[in-house]
């Protein structure tokens, strides 16, 4: 793990972007923490969406708050194919294309036609490097103080963050409890549905009613597929990009059920 | 207007009764103790053999009072609580605990049982210490069969928890589709007295852009405890907290 960059953000939150060699590729990370964090603390792993970066606005907001109220680190990693891992104008050419499909907008005549489930098995192989790069980041940032090895672990990720989530959450025995969504179970998606029945911790699963991307029975498949007792769907109205900011403080009331804050933290738990 | 009045841990339970269109109607109001000034307002329908003074109820109710300044109003549903005898109460307890209380359509009662609640709210909101405030309604089950019918009749409401119901066609599905307020929606997904298609349904047919369906497991009793959080941030967002309230609004 290589620093290459520390810097304090407004507020007193102390970003630290890294990278990682991990299977001949370099991974570039990000943790948040609180400036002069000292010992093990909760940390949320955030996954990004399709098109997004591991500094997407929601990311940066939400690893801030969570810094500043409760005392949690959170980190984030460019997924395969996304962020400073590809070029610009690939990111922009990437952005258009998610954009115009999580809208419903059908590509331009003459884009060669892919079954759904084709298009997924495509866009899974690309990212199958995620998990062991998630596992190996995970492990170096345990071994910084602030962070340590032992403490309860969230991971929150939805759309492609739920696609790498649920891989990843399923074989790592360390993650606490999980903010998945706007995702689905598709008939022939065996290996996606044998992760998703292994998971056994509390799950929040958030849902948009009209998303592009994701069909309702696929979504309601994918919810009965997770093997947590304690699991809740969410169901807004809307398209992909329309969760509504309330459930911003539902998640974070589940990461503090589960994850408990941090003993510098300045919040107060209210049962 | 009131028949008796006590104090709890700064909570005050007030009970009074009103005669509505020839029926009496027992009621039960819980403010924070010494209360003054406008303040939320929430009304509470209990669910099938239940009370308006059901231990939930209650509980929920003195919190509210206690952190959020808000003030809650239960009224006893047509055929419960005190307007039945002990017997006819016990008879109905013990049908429901032996899974004998299928969802019934509210069409005989829910205009009447609407008009009691419209009546029970002018009373309390001609107090000084509640007044012409912002108002939330809760109620699953029953508390959704006859909420759906009085929300959709009442222009004075802000916002509704409704939930554990199913989609029926007739005026309860009309009265669903005319209530535009902000609704949180809940549901257990193995409930024994219900489908999943159903309760998904009735969520469908509310005419509200803001709605939120939350899916549990587990049967028709067996809300998770964690979703009342969810409700308490749900009214702090719609209806604020009193200007007395201990806690500040940092949603």
């Amino acid at each position: 793990m290589k620093i290459t960059e520390e810097r304090v953000e407004d507020g007193g939150v102390r970003r630290t972007s890294f990278t990682l060699e991990v299977g001949g590729e370099s991974v570039p990370g990000v943790l948040w923490a609180p400036d002069g964090a000292k010992g093990p603390r909760p940390l949320i792993i955030q996954g990004h969406g399709g098109s997004q970066h591991k500094k997407t606005d929601g990311i940066v907001a939400r690893a801030r708050q969570y810094a500043r109220r409760h005392g949690w680190a959170s980190m984030a990693l460019d997924a395969p194919g996304h962020g400073d891992r590809i070029t610009r104008d690939q990111a922009a050419a990437q952005a258009a294309d998610i954009g115009a499909r999580v809208r419903g907008i059908a590509p331009p005549a003459g884009t060669p036609v892919v079954n759904e489930a084709e298009r997924m098995n495509q866009f899974m192989a690309r990212l199958g490097s995620a998990v062991p790069e998630l596992n190996a980041a995970l492990a170096a940032v345990q071994s910084l103080d602030f962070i340590g090895k032992g403490q309860p672990i969230g991971y929150w990720g939805v759309s492609m963050g739920t696609m790498i989530g649920v891989p990843f959450v399923a074989q790592c025995d360390q993650i606490t409890c999980a903010v998945f969504g706007l995702a689905g179970l598709r008939a022939g998606a065996t290996a996606m549905e044998e992760q998703a029945k292994s998971i056994t911790i509390p799950l929040e699963y958030v849902f948009q009613w009209e998303d592009a991307v994701a069909p309702r029975e696929a979504g309601l498949a994918l919810f009965n597929a997770f093997g947590s007792k304690e699991k809740t769907m969410h169901i807004n109205p809307g398209g992909h990009m329309g969760i509504p900011n309330f459930e911003g403080p539902s998640w974070e009331r589940l990461y503090l059920r589960h994850l408990g804050v941090a003993a510098d933290a300045k919040s107060v738990v209210r049962a | 207007m009131f028949k008796s009045e006590k104090t709890e841990e700064g909570v005050t339970e007030r009970l009074f009764d009103l005669t509505v269109a020839g029926e009496l109607v027992p009621a039960v109001l819980w403010t924070p103790q010494g209360a003054k000034g406008t303040r939320p307002l929430i009304c509470v329908g209990h669910g099938g053999s239940q009370h308006k003074r059901n231990a939930n109820i209650k509980a929920r109710a003195q919190a509210w009072a206690r952190r959020n300044g808000w003030a809650t109003l239960a009224i006893d549903g047509p055929g419960h609580g005190d307007r039945v005898t002990k017997e006819q109460r016990e008879a109905a307890a013990k049908a429901a605990a032996e899974g004998n209380r299928a969802p019934r359509d509210p069409t005989d009662r829910g205009p009447q049982h609407a008009a009691e609640w419209r009546a029970a709210v002018d009373a309390v909101r001609a107090l000084p210490e509640i007044g012409e405030g912002p108002m939330g309604y809760w109620g699953v089950s029953m508390g959704t069969r006859y909420g759906v019918p009085f929300v959709a009749s009442e222009p004075r409401m802000t916002c509704a928890i409704f939930g554990l119901f199913p989609l029926m066609k007739g005026p309860h599905a009309e009265a669903a589709a005319s209530i535009k307020i902000p609704l949180q929606f809940i549901f257990q997904w193995h409930d024994e007295l219900m489908k999943r298609e159903d309760g998904i349904a009735l969520f469908n047919q509310f005419g509200s852009a803001e709605k939120t369906m939350h899916i549990n497991p587990g049967k028709h009793v067996g809300i998770p405890a964690f979703e009342g959080a969810d409700w308490e941030a749900f009214y702090t967002r719609h209806l604020g907290v009193a200007a007395d309230a201990k806690v500040k609004e940092n949603a």
